[in-house]
């Protein structure tokens, strides 16, 4: 089957022209995605996981490389591009004020429906997730975990081919996340879309994707189906901290007693489960603003700086 | 050999401009534009409702007890009640004129500003052109000005009627609107400009309101301030919008307030071409960076 979507070598640098501080958000990424593939793009924040999704989506000039989606050139055809993809930004970037079945019926007409097709999908949108009561009720009133809904409802007027969930379920509590599971689970099973979510969190990518995409500082780490990636290729986990960090003893203490190896601002974490020990400690250790620099296999690691050292010497 | 490896350059150039123009149905075009149109427009009275109805109360208020100044002697312009006895509409022309200035600087940051800004990645997400979002929202600002300028004048006019049996006449509604309208287009393109620039640099947009304020108000009022008393420079104070904006929108007064008269027609054209073109300029550079920008 021909990929959907191919992401080929691509990189970007922010602030090339109008600042001396550069920063390097995506290195030679590469990768396709066939349809019908659930992909979970997983790193801690700063990863370049939502640089990558804008990229696809072409909201971003890429410094190098090329993207296509069905063959066409993110950057040449960016209407055809977008008229394939549904997007779910990190933040809620609505019109709070407006009443829901405004914004859903402008969206889809924006998105090519007629008046009358818009129309039923709005009603058909809010039925399904579950805000049908907020018909003539503006976002403002509603909870965080109902603005996600009204979001997502956003994202997949029109039936677009792929999805790209941005965090999706960052913002809402348990209830809250269960539900939006369960939402795109039910949306995404029958019909056969391309999903691509982004996440720090190893619970949501285990319920929501069947392959992993790991990414650490704008590289792409591991790529493979989910359960081997977790259960055979990041059995042991490297953290790196940016600066040093007293506190850092009575956060990883106050996560358990599994077999951690601390030295100096590195951690490292041995485990059947490193990849989820290793991402609560990530997520308490951004919780208590402390940088993290680096997040991959340890093992994983190594081999790529014997790879960029022959490389370089080569 | 450098033509080899030009030529598909070039051939890449000529199909993404082809691509760019012929890639949709214009009337589509059309299409979305007038529907982001009809969409942020609601908006606007949705959630600036407070707003523009203060502003209905507050443009004729203040037109209002500009042309009855004279009567008490305290002469905010030169003109009061004789000048609209006179059918003139210099009376109101210059409060008028800042008044519908804060209103579309106000609509222009509500709709280019750092909130709409986030708001539009949404439409970024969606296959929309950029030009047509721009044009769009810069659509909306203008009509959301022109209709509260309009309503204004209406209102302005029955309180007038009622007040003192005077009505102005339809052309002079007109005049009017056209008037206090000239000054606020150029304040809402200049403002744009500057509300682009700043959330490209990732500037709060609030910090556009500045450069603003100090082109249209704080230096007209230094300028004619220091060169009148301290340096007897008048002429200085031409070198203002506030002075061209004056000059240009004078022709059109009715009895003519004297400053054509000591003018030749060509200061007029000039002042028209300077605000023409400082309009116009700011628009196409505020389009061009915001079709250039990343959400």
């Amino acid at each position: 089957m021909d990929p959907i979507i191919r992401v080929e070598n691509v990189s970007k640098i922010f602030g090339r022209y109008i600042s001396r501080a550069r920063v390097t958000s995506l290195r030679d990424i590469d990768f396709t995605v066939k349809k019908g593939e659930r992909i979970c793009l997983f790193g801690p924040n700063g990863a370049g996981k939502s640089t990558l999704m804008k990229s696809i989506m072409g909201l971003l000039k890429l410094t190098k490389g090329e993207i296509y989606i069905k063959d066409y050139n993110v950057n040449w055809n960016p209407l055809k591009v977008k008229q394939n993809i549904g997007y779910l930004p990190s933040d809620l970037n609505f019109y709070l004020d407006v009443p829901c079945k405004e914004s859903i019926f402008h969206y889809g007409l924006l998105r090519g429906l007629s008046r009358k097709e818009a129309k039923q999908e709005t009603e058909r949108l809010l039925e399904l997730v579950g805000l049908s009561k907020w018909w003539d009720l503006p976002p403002k009133l509603m909870s965080s975990g109902m603005r996600q809904r009204f979001s997502l409802s956003l994202a997949i007027i029109g039936d677009p081919e792929i999805i790209l969930f941005d965090e999706p379920i960052s913002f809402i509590d348990v209830q809250g996340k269960l539900k939006v599971y369960q939402l795109v689970h039910d949306y995404v099973k029958d019909s056969a879309k391309t999903v691509i979510m982004s996440t720090h969190n190893i619970q949501d990518a285990l319920v929501m994707s069947d392959r992993l995409i790991l990414m650490d500082r704008g590289r792409i780490i591991v790529d493979g189906p989910i359960t081997e990636v977790i259960t055979k290729r990041c059995k042991s986990m490297e953290i790196i901290l940016s600066q040093d960090a007293p506190s850092m003893k009575d956060i990883i203490k106050a996560i358990g007693d599994e077999e951690f190896e601390l030295s100096g601002r590195k951690i490292l974490v041995r485990s059947k489960d490193a990849l989820q020990i290793s991402t609560t400690i990530v997520n308490k250790l951004q919780e208590n603003k402390i940088s993290v620099f680096s997040f991959r296999p340890f093992v994983e690691q190594r081999r790529n700086e014997l790879v960029e050292k022959e490389e370089e010497n080569s | 050999m450098s033509n080899d490896s030009r030529n598909p350059q070039i051939k890449k150039f000529f199909s993404r401009i082809f691509t760019l123009i012929f890639e949709r149905n214009p009337l589509l075009e059309i299409r979305e534009t007038s529907e982001i149109i009809r969409y942020e427009f609601k908006r606007i009275i949705l959630t600036l409702k407070f707003f523009i109805a203060l502003s209905f109360v507050l443009l004729p208020a203040i037109i209002f007890l500009n042309s009855i100044a004279s009567d008490y002697e305290a002469l905010l312009l030169d003109f009061g009640i004789d000048a609209f006895r006179n059918f003139s509409a210099a009376g109101f022309v210059n409060i008028g004129q800042f008044l519908l200035q804060m209103i579309g600087i106000m609509l222009t940051l509500d709709s280019f500003g750092k909130a709409a800004d986030d708001s539009m990645k949404r439409y970024f997400a969606l296959p929309i052109r950029k030009t047509n979002i721009y044009i769009a929202h810069s659509i909306t600002v203008f009509l959301g000005t022109i209709l509260t300028g309009l309503l204004g004048i209406i209102v302005f006019n029955l309180i007038l009627w009622i007040w003192t049996g005077i009505s102005l006449t339809f052309l002079l509604i007109i005049k009017s609107f056209f008037l206090i309208s000239a000054g606020a287009f150029l304040a809402i393109s200049i403002t744009t400009l500057f509300v682009i620039i700043a959330n490209y640099f990732g500037f709060a947009s609030s910090i556009a309101i500045v450069p603003t304020l100090f082109l249209f108000y704080i230096i007209p009022f230094l300028v004619n301030f220091i060169t009148q008393f301290a340096f007897g420079l008048p002429e200085a104070y031409e070198w203002t919008f506030m002075y061209q904006l004056a000059v240009a929108t004078d022709f059109m007064i009715e009895p003519f307030i004297g400053l054509q008269l000591s003018l030749e027609q060509v200061a007029n054209r000039n002042a028209w071409l300077i605000i023409g073109m400082f309009s116009g300029f700011s628009q196409v550079l505020a389009l061009f960076i915001f079709a250039r920008s990343e959400k």
